[in-house]
Protein backbone atom coordinates (compact mmCIF):
# COMPACT_ATOMS: atom_id res chain seq x y z
CA UNK A 1 0.00 0.00 0.00
CA UNK A 2 2.94 2.54 0.90
CA UNK A 3 4.97 2.54 -2.39
CA UNK A 4 1.32 2.98 -3.83
CA UNK A 5 0.53 5.84 -1.64
CA UNK A 6 3.93 7.46 -2.14
CA UNK A 7 3.54 6.98 -5.88
CA UNK A 8 -0.04 8.84 -5.62
CA UNK A 9 2.02 12.06 -4.26
CA UNK A 10 4.60 12.13 -6.71
CA UNK A 11 2.07 12.36 -9.33
CA UNK A 12 0.73 8.93 -10.74
CA UNK A 13 -2.77 8.28 -11.15
CA UNK A 14 -4.21 4.94 -9.32
CA UNK A 15 -3.55 2.95 -12.01
CA UNK A 16 0.21 3.97 -12.93
CA UNK A 17 1.28 3.66 -9.58
CA UNK A 18 0.23 0.31 -8.84
CA UNK A 19 2.15 -0.63 -11.85
CA UNK A 20 5.40 1.52 -11.28
CA UNK A 21 5.56 0.47 -7.67
CA UNK A 22 3.83 -2.36 -6.74
CA UNK A 23 3.79 -4.89 -9.80
CA UNK A 24 7.36 -4.57 -10.21
CA UNK A 25 7.92 -5.01 -6.46
CA UNK A 26 5.53 -8.07 -6.99
CA UNK A 27 7.69 -9.66 -9.80
CA UNK A 28 9.20 -12.50 -7.74
CA UNK A 29 5.76 -13.42 -5.91
CA UNK A 30 4.08 -13.62 -9.06
CA UNK A 31 6.87 -15.31 -11.20
CA UNK A 32 6.75 -18.35 -7.82
CA UNK A 33 3.29 -18.42 -8.34
CA UNK A 34 3.11 -19.34 -11.89
CA UNK A 35 5.83 -22.02 -11.53
CA UNK A 36 3.97 -23.27 -8.30
CA UNK A 37 0.31 -23.41 -9.76
CA UNK A 38 1.74 -25.04 -13.06
CA UNK A 39 3.75 -27.92 -11.14
CA UNK A 40 1.05 -28.68 -8.90
CA UNK A 41 -1.41 -29.15 -12.24
CA UNK A 42 1.00 -31.30 -13.62
CA UNK A 43 1.10 -33.13 -10.79
CA UNK A 44 -2.56 -33.60 -10.20
CA UNK A 45 -2.39 -35.25 -14.14
CA UNK A 46 0.77 -37.36 -15.06
CA UNK A 47 0.73 -39.59 -11.70
CA UNK A 48 -2.67 -40.16 -12.21
CA UNK A 49 -2.28 -41.18 -15.85
CA UNK A 50 1.46 -43.18 -15.07
CA UNK A 51 0.43 -45.46 -12.21
CA UNK A 52 -3.95 -45.47 -12.56
CA UNK A 53 -4.09 -44.94 -16.22
CA UNK A 54 -7.17 -43.41 -18.18
CA UNK A 55 -9.99 -46.06 -18.07
CA UNK A 56 -13.36 -44.41 -19.01
CA UNK A 57 -15.56 -44.54 -15.30
CA UNK A 58 -12.85 -46.60 -13.36
CA UNK A 59 -9.65 -44.74 -12.80
CA UNK A 60 -10.89 -40.96 -14.86
CA UNK A 61 -10.26 -38.29 -12.24
CA UNK A 62 -11.11 -34.80 -14.20
CA UNK A 63 -7.63 -33.86 -15.38
CA UNK A 64 -7.84 -37.53 -17.17
CA UNK A 65 -11.19 -36.59 -18.58
CA UNK A 66 -10.14 -33.52 -20.34
CA UNK A 67 -7.61 -35.57 -21.99
CA UNK A 68 -9.64 -38.38 -22.50
CA UNK A 69 -12.06 -36.02 -24.33
CA UNK A 70 -9.69 -33.78 -25.81
CA UNK A 71 -7.73 -37.15 -27.29
CA UNK A 72 -10.67 -37.54 -29.05
CA UNK A 73 -11.39 -34.73 -30.48
CA UNK A 74 -14.16 -33.42 -28.07
CA UNK A 75 -12.82 -29.76 -27.41
CA UNK A 76 -15.99 -28.61 -25.97
CA UNK A 77 -16.54 -31.68 -23.57
CA UNK A 78 -13.08 -31.16 -22.94
CA UNK A 79 -13.55 -27.03 -22.03
CA UNK A 80 -16.89 -28.07 -20.14
CA UNK A 81 -14.46 -29.96 -17.42
CA UNK A 82 -12.19 -27.49 -17.55
CA UNK A 83 -14.37 -25.08 -16.56
CA UNK A 84 -16.00 -26.88 -13.81
CA UNK A 85 -12.47 -27.22 -12.29
CA UNK A 86 -12.01 -23.58 -12.53
CA UNK A 87 -15.36 -22.77 -11.23
CA UNK A 88 -14.26 -25.81 -7.61
CA UNK A 89 -11.20 -23.73 -7.30
CA UNK A 90 -12.49 -20.26 -7.35
CA UNK A 91 -15.14 -21.69 -4.47
CA UNK A 92 -12.35 -23.42 -2.71
CA UNK A 93 -10.44 -20.00 -2.58
CA UNK A 94 -13.16 -17.79 -1.73
CA UNK A 95 -13.97 -19.75 1.07
CA UNK A 96 -10.39 -19.76 2.06
CA UNK A 97 -10.21 -15.49 2.07
CA UNK A 98 -13.49 -15.71 3.76
CA UNK A 99 -12.76 -17.65 6.62
CA UNK A 100 -8.44 -17.21 6.93
CA UNK A 101 -8.10 -13.97 4.79
CA UNK A 102 -8.06 -11.73 8.25
CA UNK A 103 -5.33 -13.51 9.46
CA UNK A 104 -2.76 -12.82 6.35
CA UNK A 105 -4.17 -9.64 5.81
CA UNK A 106 -3.65 -8.12 9.67
CA UNK B 1 13.05 25.61 -11.00
CA UNK B 2 11.33 27.87 -8.14
CA UNK B 3 7.65 27.25 -7.88
CA UNK B 4 5.78 30.02 -5.75
CA UNK B 5 5.87 29.26 -2.65
CA UNK B 6 2.57 28.72 -1.01
CA UNK B 7 0.72 29.16 2.37
CA UNK B 8 -0.86 26.16 3.65
CA UNK B 9 -3.75 26.39 6.07
CA UNK B 10 -6.01 23.75 8.20
CA UNK B 11 -9.02 24.52 9.72
CA UNK B 12 -10.30 22.39 12.02
CA UNK B 13 -9.56 19.24 10.20
CA UNK B 14 -10.95 15.54 11.34
CA UNK B 15 -9.73 12.72 10.03
CA UNK B 16 -10.98 9.10 11.31
CA UNK B 17 -8.13 6.53 11.14
CA UNK B 18 -9.71 2.77 13.14
CA UNK B 19 -9.96 3.90 16.66
CA UNK B 20 -7.85 7.02 16.02
CA UNK B 21 -9.09 10.08 15.03
CA UNK B 22 -7.70 13.97 14.33
CA UNK B 23 -10.26 15.99 16.60
CA UNK B 24 -10.44 19.45 14.85
CA UNK B 25 -6.56 20.39 13.90
CA UNK B 26 -5.72 23.64 13.05
CA UNK B 27 -2.77 25.59 11.65
CA UNK B 28 -1.12 28.17 9.92
CA UNK B 29 2.78 27.93 7.77
CA UNK B 30 3.29 30.98 6.17
CA UNK B 31 4.13 30.90 2.62
CA UNK B 32 8.14 29.86 2.49
CA UNK B 33 8.31 28.84 6.08
CA UNK B 34 8.82 25.39 8.07
CA UNK B 35 6.68 24.38 10.73
CA UNK B 36 7.88 21.71 13.30
CA UNK B 37 5.04 19.51 14.07
CA UNK B 38 6.06 17.81 17.40
CA UNK B 39 4.17 15.53 19.85
CA UNK B 40 5.04 12.25 21.83
CA UNK B 41 4.25 9.06 19.63
CA UNK B 42 0.48 7.95 19.04
CA UNK B 43 -0.20 11.91 18.65
CA UNK B 44 -1.43 12.10 15.14
CA UNK B 45 1.21 13.62 14.06
CA UNK B 46 1.83 11.60 11.04
CA UNK B 47 -1.89 11.60 10.20
CA UNK B 48 -1.44 14.88 9.78
CA UNK B 49 1.27 14.98 7.33
CA UNK B 50 -0.09 11.90 5.47
CA UNK B 51 -3.77 13.99 5.68
CA UNK B 52 -1.88 17.06 3.73
CA UNK B 53 -0.57 15.08 1.59
CA UNK B 54 -4.06 13.51 0.83
CA UNK B 55 -3.51 9.82 1.61
CA UNK B 56 -6.22 10.17 4.45
CA UNK B 57 -9.62 11.87 3.98
CA UNK B 58 -10.64 14.44 6.23
CA UNK B 59 -14.44 13.98 7.67
CA UNK B 60 -14.82 17.96 8.40
CA UNK B 61 -12.68 20.79 8.17
CA UNK B 62 -10.66 22.70 5.38
CA UNK B 63 -7.09 22.38 4.27
CA UNK B 64 -5.79 24.91 1.81
CA UNK B 65 -2.67 25.29 -0.26
CA UNK B 66 -2.31 28.92 -1.53
CA UNK B 67 -5.30 30.11 -3.08
CA UNK B 68 -6.60 26.47 -3.80
CA UNK B 69 -8.87 24.00 -1.66
CA UNK B 70 -7.10 20.84 -1.70
CA UNK B 71 -9.18 19.18 1.09
CA UNK B 72 -10.51 16.23 -0.88
CA UNK B 73 -8.31 16.68 -3.75
CA UNK B 74 -6.64 13.82 -5.71
CA UNK B 75 -2.61 13.74 -4.29
CA UNK B 76 -1.49 13.37 -7.72
CA UNK B 77 -2.82 17.18 -8.21
CA UNK B 78 -2.10 18.80 -5.03
CA UNK B 79 1.67 19.22 -5.95
CA UNK B 80 2.87 18.04 -2.24
CA UNK B 81 6.38 16.69 -1.94
CA UNK B 82 5.96 13.75 1.00
CA UNK B 83 9.00 12.62 2.46
CA UNK B 84 7.91 9.16 4.43
CA UNK B 85 9.48 8.32 7.74
CA UNK B 86 10.96 4.84 6.18
CA UNK B 87 11.66 6.48 2.77
CA UNK B 88 9.68 3.87 0.89
CA UNK B 89 12.05 4.05 -2.29
CA UNK B 90 11.67 1.58 -5.34
CA UNK B 91 14.39 -0.98 -4.66
CA UNK B 92 14.06 -2.24 -8.37
CA UNK B 93 15.37 1.21 -9.66
CA UNK B 94 18.78 2.50 -8.97
CA UNK B 95 18.82 5.87 -7.37
CA UNK B 96 18.54 8.60 -10.63
CA UNK B 97 15.30 6.28 -11.35
CA UNK B 98 14.00 6.78 -8.27
CA UNK B 99 14.91 10.78 -8.45
CA UNK B 100 12.88 10.84 -11.66
CA UNK B 101 9.97 9.35 -10.58
CA UNK B 102 7.63 12.43 -9.83
CA UNK B 103 8.91 13.90 -13.12
CA UNK B 104 8.06 10.94 -15.48
CA UNK B 105 4.76 11.31 -13.83
CA UNK B 106 4.44 14.68 -15.60
CA UNK B 107 5.43 13.65 -18.82
CA UNK B 108 8.72 15.42 -18.86
CA UNK B 109 10.70 13.52 -22.03
CA UNK B 110 13.85 11.44 -20.99
CA UNK B 111 16.58 14.19 -21.72
CA UNK B 112 14.88 16.95 -19.59
CA UNK B 113 14.62 13.95 -16.66
CA UNK B 114 17.83 13.47 -16.99
CA UNK B 115 19.35 17.35 -16.32
CA UNK B 116 16.84 18.12 -13.41
CA UNK B 117 18.05 14.34 -11.73
CA UNK B 118 21.84 15.59 -12.47
CA UNK B 119 20.96 18.81 -10.73
CA UNK B 120 19.03 17.76 -7.73
CA UNK B 121 21.75 15.01 -7.50
CA UNK B 122 24.79 17.61 -6.64
CA UNK B 123 22.25 19.93 -4.82
CA UNK B 124 22.35 16.73 -2.56
CA UNK B 125 25.78 15.98 -2.79
CA UNK B 126 24.78 12.31 -4.31
CA UNK B 127 26.10 12.90 -7.64
CA UNK B 128 28.24 9.76 -7.41
CA UNK B 129 25.07 7.69 -6.31
CA UNK B 130 23.29 8.09 -9.18
CA UNK B 131 23.81 4.46 -10.83
CA UNK B 132 23.48 2.49 -7.48
CA UNK B 133 20.42 0.28 -6.35
CA UNK B 134 18.77 1.85 -3.28
CA UNK B 135 19.35 -1.24 -0.88
CA UNK B 136 23.05 -0.80 -0.50
CA UNK B 137 22.72 2.49 0.39
CA UNK B 138 23.11 3.75 4.04
CA UNK B 139 20.13 5.61 5.87
CA UNK B 140 21.09 8.93 5.33
CA UNK B 141 21.94 8.59 1.63
CA UNK B 142 18.57 7.12 1.27
CA UNK B 143 17.28 10.02 3.06
CA UNK B 144 18.60 12.36 0.63
CA UNK B 145 17.30 10.36 -2.43
CA UNK B 146 13.47 10.18 -0.60
CA UNK B 147 13.89 14.19 -0.21
CA UNK B 148 15.55 14.95 -3.88
CA UNK B 149 12.72 12.34 -5.17
CA UNK B 150 10.14 14.94 -3.26
CA UNK B 151 11.90 17.83 -4.94
CA UNK B 152 12.20 17.17 -8.02
CA UNK B 153 8.72 18.24 -9.42
CA UNK B 154 9.33 21.81 -7.03
CA UNK B 155 6.74 20.87 -5.12
CA UNK B 156 4.28 24.09 -3.95
CA UNK B 157 4.89 21.86 -0.08
CA UNK B 158 7.15 19.69 1.72
CA UNK B 159 6.23 17.11 4.30
CA UNK B 160 8.88 16.06 6.24
CA UNK B 161 8.15 12.92 7.97
CA UNK B 162 10.59 12.24 11.02
CA UNK B 163 13.22 12.83 8.63
CA UNK B 164 15.93 12.67 10.74
CA UNK B 165 15.09 10.11 13.74
CA UNK B 166 16.73 6.80 12.40
CA UNK B 167 19.66 8.66 11.89
CA UNK B 168 23.38 9.07 13.73
CA UNK B 169 24.05 12.52 15.08
CA UNK B 170 26.95 13.72 12.85
CA UNK B 171 24.46 12.57 9.56
CA UNK B 172 21.56 14.27 11.14
CA UNK B 173 23.58 17.66 11.23
CA UNK B 174 24.46 17.50 7.66
CA UNK B 175 21.13 16.47 6.67
CA UNK B 176 19.35 19.27 9.02
CA UNK B 177 22.46 21.97 7.54
CA UNK B 178 21.21 20.14 3.71
CA UNK B 179 17.52 20.87 4.59
CA UNK B 180 17.44 24.17 5.77
CA UNK B 181 19.92 25.31 2.96
CA UNK B 182 17.57 23.88 0.24
CA UNK B 183 14.29 25.73 1.84
CA UNK B 184 16.35 28.87 1.86
CA UNK B 185 17.12 28.24 -1.64
CA UNK B 186 14.00 26.46 -2.83
CA UNK B 187 11.78 28.93 -1.05
CA UNK B 188 9.26 25.86 -0.33
CA UNK B 189 6.47 25.48 2.37
CA UNK B 190 7.77 22.91 5.07
CA UNK B 191 5.91 20.62 7.51
CA UNK B 192 8.50 18.94 9.81
CA UNK B 193 7.33 16.13 11.61
CA UNK B 194 8.98 15.23 15.20
CA UNK B 195 8.97 13.77 18.38
CA UNK B 196 12.57 14.73 19.49
CA UNK B 197 13.00 17.58 21.64
CA UNK B 198 16.54 17.99 19.79
CA UNK B 199 14.90 17.40 16.70
CA UNK B 200 12.80 19.86 17.15
CA UNK B 201 15.13 22.59 18.81
CA UNK B 202 17.17 22.50 16.03
CA UNK B 203 14.52 21.82 12.92
CA UNK B 204 12.30 25.23 13.31
CA UNK B 205 11.47 28.57 14.36
CA UNK B 206 7.49 27.72 14.67
CA UNK B 207 6.41 24.26 16.55
CA UNK B 208 2.66 23.29 16.79
CA UNK B 209 2.92 20.96 19.90
CA UNK B 210 0.20 18.12 19.19
CA UNK B 211 -1.45 15.37 21.58
CA UNK B 212 -4.00 12.68 21.20
CA UNK B 213 -5.21 14.19 17.71
CA UNK B 214 -5.22 17.93 18.88
CA UNK B 215 -2.99 20.43 18.43
CA UNK B 216 -2.33 21.71 22.11
CA UNK B 217 -0.47 24.78 21.24
CA UNK B 218 1.29 26.89 18.01
CA UNK B 219 3.44 29.63 17.78
CA UNK B 220 7.11 30.80 17.81
CA UNK B 221 9.38 28.32 19.24
CA UNK B 222 10.77 30.57 22.06
CA UNK B 223 6.78 31.85 22.79
CA UNK B 224 6.21 28.16 23.45
CA UNK B 225 8.77 27.47 25.65
CA UNK B 226 8.93 30.30 27.52
CA UNK B 227 4.72 30.40 27.73
CA UNK B 228 3.85 26.84 27.67
CA UNK B 229 -0.17 26.73 27.07
CA UNK B 230 -0.72 23.42 29.41
CA UNK B 231 1.19 21.69 31.44
CA UNK B 232 1.70 19.15 28.85
CA UNK B 233 3.27 21.33 26.92
CA UNK B 234 5.49 22.43 29.59
CA UNK B 235 6.52 18.93 30.73
CA UNK B 236 7.16 17.71 26.43
CA UNK B 237 9.39 20.65 25.83
CA UNK B 238 11.25 19.98 29.02
CA UNK B 239 10.38 22.70 31.61
CA UNK B 240 12.53 22.64 34.14
CA UNK B 241 9.95 23.97 36.80
CA UNK B 242 6.54 22.84 36.70
CA UNK B 243 5.63 24.01 40.07
CA UNK B 244 2.67 23.70 42.17
CA UNK B 245 1.06 26.63 43.23
CA UNK B 246 -2.05 28.82 45.01
CA UNK B 247 -3.47 31.63 43.35
CA UNK B 248 -5.53 34.29 44.44
CA UNK B 249 -6.67 36.91 41.95
CA UNK B 250 -6.86 40.32 42.53
CA UNK B 251 -8.52 41.89 39.68
CA UNK B 252 -5.93 42.45 36.62
CA UNK B 253 -3.06 40.45 38.74
CA UNK B 254 -2.50 37.42 41.03
CA UNK B 255 -0.74 36.57 43.80
CA UNK B 256 0.75 33.05 43.83
CA UNK B 257 2.48 30.81 46.31
CA UNK B 258 4.87 28.56 45.83
CA UNK B 259 5.98 26.99 48.85
CA UNK B 260 7.44 29.88 50.79
CA UNK B 261 8.16 32.32 47.74
CA UNK B 262 5.09 34.76 47.11
CA UNK B 263 4.68 36.75 44.24
CA UNK B 264 2.30 39.05 42.02
CA UNK B 265 1.93 38.00 38.56
CA UNK B 266 0.01 40.37 35.82
CA UNK B 267 -2.01 37.02 34.82
CA UNK B 268 -5.17 36.17 36.12
CA UNK B 269 -5.43 32.98 38.14
CA UNK B 270 -7.84 31.47 40.85
CA UNK B 271 -6.85 28.03 43.30
CA UNK B 272 -4.58 25.54 42.35
CA UNK B 273 -2.51 26.29 39.31
CA UNK B 274 0.82 25.28 37.59
CA UNK B 275 3.58 27.71 37.10
CA UNK B 276 6.31 27.76 34.91
CA UNK B 277 9.60 29.43 35.44
CA UNK B 278 12.70 28.96 33.68
CA UNK B 279 15.55 27.56 35.63
CA UNK B 280 17.69 30.89 34.25
CA UNK B 281 15.65 33.32 35.33
CA UNK B 282 16.02 32.45 39.43
CA UNK B 283 18.60 34.07 41.06
CA UNK B 284 19.76 32.17 43.95
CA UNK B 285 20.61 34.67 46.96
CA UNK B 286 22.47 33.24 49.85
CA UNK B 287 21.13 34.46 53.14
CA UNK B 288 21.89 33.23 57.17
CA UNK B 289 18.27 34.35 58.17
CA UNK B 290 14.83 33.70 56.73
CA UNK B 291 15.75 31.24 54.10
CA UNK B 292 13.17 30.05 51.66
CA UNK B 293 14.85 26.61 51.48
CA UNK B 294 17.91 24.70 50.94
CA UNK B 295 19.82 23.79 48.60
CA UNK B 296 19.78 19.76 48.26
CA UNK B 297 22.03 19.45 44.82
CA UNK B 298 24.54 21.16 42.84
CA UNK B 299 25.49 19.58 39.12
CA UNK B 300 28.24 20.57 37.37
CA UNK B 301 27.20 21.43 33.62
CA UNK B 302 30.22 22.67 32.33
CA UNK B 303 29.05 27.13 31.37
CA UNK B 304 26.64 26.69 34.13
CA UNK B 305 25.73 24.75 37.33
CA UNK B 306 22.23 23.45 38.03
CA UNK B 307 21.28 24.08 41.09
CA UNK B 308 18.18 22.08 43.12
CA UNK B 309 16.80 23.93 46.29
CA UNK B 310 13.88 22.26 48.48
CA UNK B 311 11.65 25.33 49.11
CA UNK B 312 8.28 23.84 49.02
CA UNK B 313 8.86 21.90 46.00
CA UNK B 314 11.99 21.02 44.37
CA UNK B 315 13.10 24.13 42.08
CA UNK B 316 16.21 23.93 39.75
CA UNK B 317 18.37 27.29 38.88
CA UNK B 318 20.81 27.81 36.55
CA UNK B 319 24.11 29.83 37.70
CA UNK B 320 26.68 30.67 35.47
CA UNK B 321 29.83 28.94 36.56
CA UNK B 322 31.80 32.26 37.70
CA UNK B 323 28.75 33.60 39.43
CA UNK B 324 28.47 29.94 41.13
CA UNK B 325 32.12 30.53 42.39
CA UNK B 326 31.75 34.29 44.04
CA UNK B 327 28.02 32.53 46.00
CA UNK B 328 30.46 30.31 48.30
CA UNK B 329 27.18 27.76 48.18
CA UNK B 330 27.08 23.92 48.91
CA UNK B 331 24.48 21.53 48.87
CA UNK B 332 22.59 22.46 52.49
CA UNK B 333 22.86 25.79 52.75
CA UNK B 334 20.13 28.09 53.13
CA UNK B 335 18.68 30.13 49.98
CA UNK B 336 16.36 32.88 49.30
CA UNK B 337 14.89 32.71 45.61
CA UNK B 338 14.63 35.87 43.67
CA UNK B 339 12.25 35.35 41.19
CA UNK B 340 11.06 38.26 38.88
CA UNK B 341 7.33 38.12 38.17
CA UNK B 342 7.20 38.30 34.74
CA UNK B 343 9.51 34.99 34.64
CA UNK B 344 6.19 33.13 36.09
CA UNK B 345 3.99 31.79 33.63
CA UNK B 346 0.30 29.83 34.66
CA UNK B 347 -0.11 26.79 32.42
CA UNK B 348 -3.34 25.32 32.54
CA UNK B 349 -3.69 22.17 34.27
CA UNK B 350 -3.90 18.74 32.78
CA UNK B 351 -6.46 16.83 33.39
CA UNK B 352 -5.07 13.41 32.97
CA UNK B 353 -2.11 13.99 34.57
CA UNK B 354 -3.48 16.13 37.73
CA UNK B 355 -5.90 13.07 38.30
CA UNK B 356 -3.09 10.97 38.51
Amino acid sequence: MWVESVARTLGFGPWRAFLKGTLPQSRNGIVAAAVITWARAVGEFGPVLVFCGATRFRTEVLPTSIYLEVAVGNIQEGLSVALLMIVAALVVLIVFKKVGGKVYLA
Amino acid sequence: MNREACELILEEVCVRVGDFSLDRVSFRVSAGSRLVLVGPPGCGKTVTGETICGLRHPSAGRLLLGARDITHMDPARRHVGYVPQDYVLLPHRDVAGNLALGLEARGWSRARRGRRVAELAEQLGIAHLLKRRVRGLSGGEQQRVALGRALAFAPELLVLDEPLSALDENTRDDLLGLLTHIQRTEGVTTVHVCHSFEEMMLAGETLAVMRAGRVEQTGAREEVLRRPRTRFVAEFLRARNILPAEARSAGETSELRIGPVRLVVAEQAQGKVWVVVRPEDITVVPVDAGPHGRITGVADLGRTVRVEIQAGPTWQASVGKSKWAHLHLSVGDGVRLDVPPEAVHVVEPDDEADSA
